[in-house]
C-alpha cells in the first residue's frame, strides 16, 4: 500500500503512464459515443478528448482520423473551439459555423470536412491539467438540447473518473494493476450519467438508484451499469 | 442520520472482513471500481469507527465485501442501510 511520501514524487509520471495508455483514453471515448449514439438523435457525430499539459493540447483520444485533423487545425493556429473550452473552462457551441463571425476563420480552415455544428465542453482534470470533449456533427439539427445534456453529463463522468484516478487516489496505489478497476469505474461513471440524462436527475440520486439495484438484487454494479447501458450500445452498433 | 443503524453496519462489516481476505488497500480499490468517491485513508479511518461517511458512501463499501463473497461463493452478506432500517429515506 501507498507511503504517503511518494504521492508527490509520482504524480507527473503516473498522469503520464495513463494519458498514454491506449487502451484507457479509447475506453473513455467509446463511453462518449455510447451516449452520444444512445442519448442524442442517432445521428453520427466526430468526437476526441484532448488534453493540454504544461501549455501543449494533445488529442488523446477520437473517433475517426478525421477528427484527429479538426482538432489539430486548432492546434496549429493556437486557437479554436476546443482550445477554448479547456482553457476559458466554458461550453463552446457552435450550432452553424459558417454563420458564426466569432470562429469564421476556423470554419474556412475545415471548411473541406463539412462540419456544419460543433461542441467543446470543458473537463475538469486537476493537478494542472486541463482537458476538453470535442464533438463534430455534419448534418444540421444534431445538436438539440438533449444532445448537448448528454454530452455534458458524459464530459462530467470522465472529469470525476480523470480527477480520481490522478489525483490523491492514484498514487497510493502505484504499481498495482489498474486496468480492470479503472475499466470497471468507467462503466459505473457511464451508466450514473446515462441514468442522469434519463431520469433528469442529479449524480447523487442517478448514483444512488443505481446501487439500490444492485444492492436488492444480491447483483454486482458493474453488471448493473452493463445493463444500463445496453441500449446506447446497441444504437451504437457495438453489439 | 442514524448512529445506531451506523453502528451495527460496520459492526458487522469489521466482523465478516477478515473472511473477505482482503487488505485495506484491496478493499479501496474494490470499492473505487463500483463507484466510490472516498479515499483510501478514509475508508481505512472508517473501518477504525474514527471517521463517518455518508450513507451510500458506507453501502458501497458493504457491497465491495459483498462482491468478494459471491467472487468466493459464500453466502455471506453484510446488510445495507435499508436492511437496517427500512423504513428509512436514503440521504
Amino acid at each position: 500500500m501507498g507511503k504517503q511520501g511518494n504521492d508527490s514524487r509520482n504524480q507527473e509520471q503516473l498522469q503520464d503512464l495513463l494519458l498514454d495508455s491506449e487502451g484507457f483514453s479509447d475506453f473513455m471515448l467509446e463511453l462518449v459515443l455510447m451516449a452520444a449514439a444512445g442519448l442524442g438523435t442517432g445521428r453520427p457525430v466526430l468526437c476526441s478528448i484532448t488534453v493540454e499539459r504544461a501549455g501543449f493540447p494533445v488529442t488523446v483520444a477520437s473517433s475517426e482520423l478525421a477528427v484527429m485533423a479538426l482538432d489539430e487545425r486548432q492546434y496549429a493556429f493556437n486557437d479554436g473551439p476546443c482550445l477554448t473550452a479547456l482553457r476559458q473552462d466554458r461550453m463552446v457551441f457552435i450550432p452553424d459555423l459558417h454563420a458564426s463571425r466569432e470562429w469564421g476563420h476556423y470554419a474556412r480552415e475545415i471548411a473541406s470536412s463539412g462540419v456544419h455544428s460543433i461542441l467543446a465542453v470543458p473537463v475538469e482534470a486537476g493537478n494542472g491539467t486541463r482537458a476538453a470533449l470535442n464533438c463534430y456533427a455534419r448534418d444540421p439539427g444534431t445538436m438539440d438540447e438533449r444532445f448537448i445534456a448528454a454530452v455534458e453529463a458524459f464530459a462530467g463522468s470522465i472529469s470525476r473518473i480523470l480527477r480520481l484516478a490522478l489525483g490523491f487516489h492514484l498514487p497510493a496505489i502505484a504499481g498495482a494493476d489498474l486496468g480492470p478497476e479503472l475499466r470497471a469505474r468507467g462503466l459505473v461513471d457511464g451508466a450514473v450519467a446515462v441514468i442522469m440524462v434519463q431520469d433528469k436527475c442529479s449524480r447523487a440520486d442517478a448514483f444512488a438508484q443505481l446501487g439500490q439495484t444492485a444492492f436488492t438484487s444480491n447483483m454486482r454494479i458493474g453488471d448493473r451499469a452493463i445493463q444500463v447501458l445496453q441500449p446506447a450500445r446497441r444504437a451504437r452498433g457495438i453489439e | 442520520m442514524d448512529i445506531g443503524d451506523d453502528d451495527l453496519q460496520l459492526k458487522q462489516l469489521r466482523q465478516v472482513q477478515p473472511l473477505a481476505g482482503l487488505t485495506v488497500g484491496e478493499l479501496w480499490l474494490k470499492y473505487f471500481a463500483i463507484g466510490g468517491s472516498a479515499g483510501q485513508f478514509e475508508i481505512e479511518a472508517y473501518l477504525y469507527a474514527a471517521h463517518a461517511l455518508p450513507t451510500l458512501e458506507r453501502d458501497l463499501v458493504a457491497h465491495s465485501i459483498n462482491e468478494r463473497f459471491i467472487d468466493l461463493g459464500m453466502d455471506l452478506r453484510v446488510p445495507y442501510s435499508a436492511d437496517l432500517d427500512p423504513g428509512k429515506e436514503e440521504s
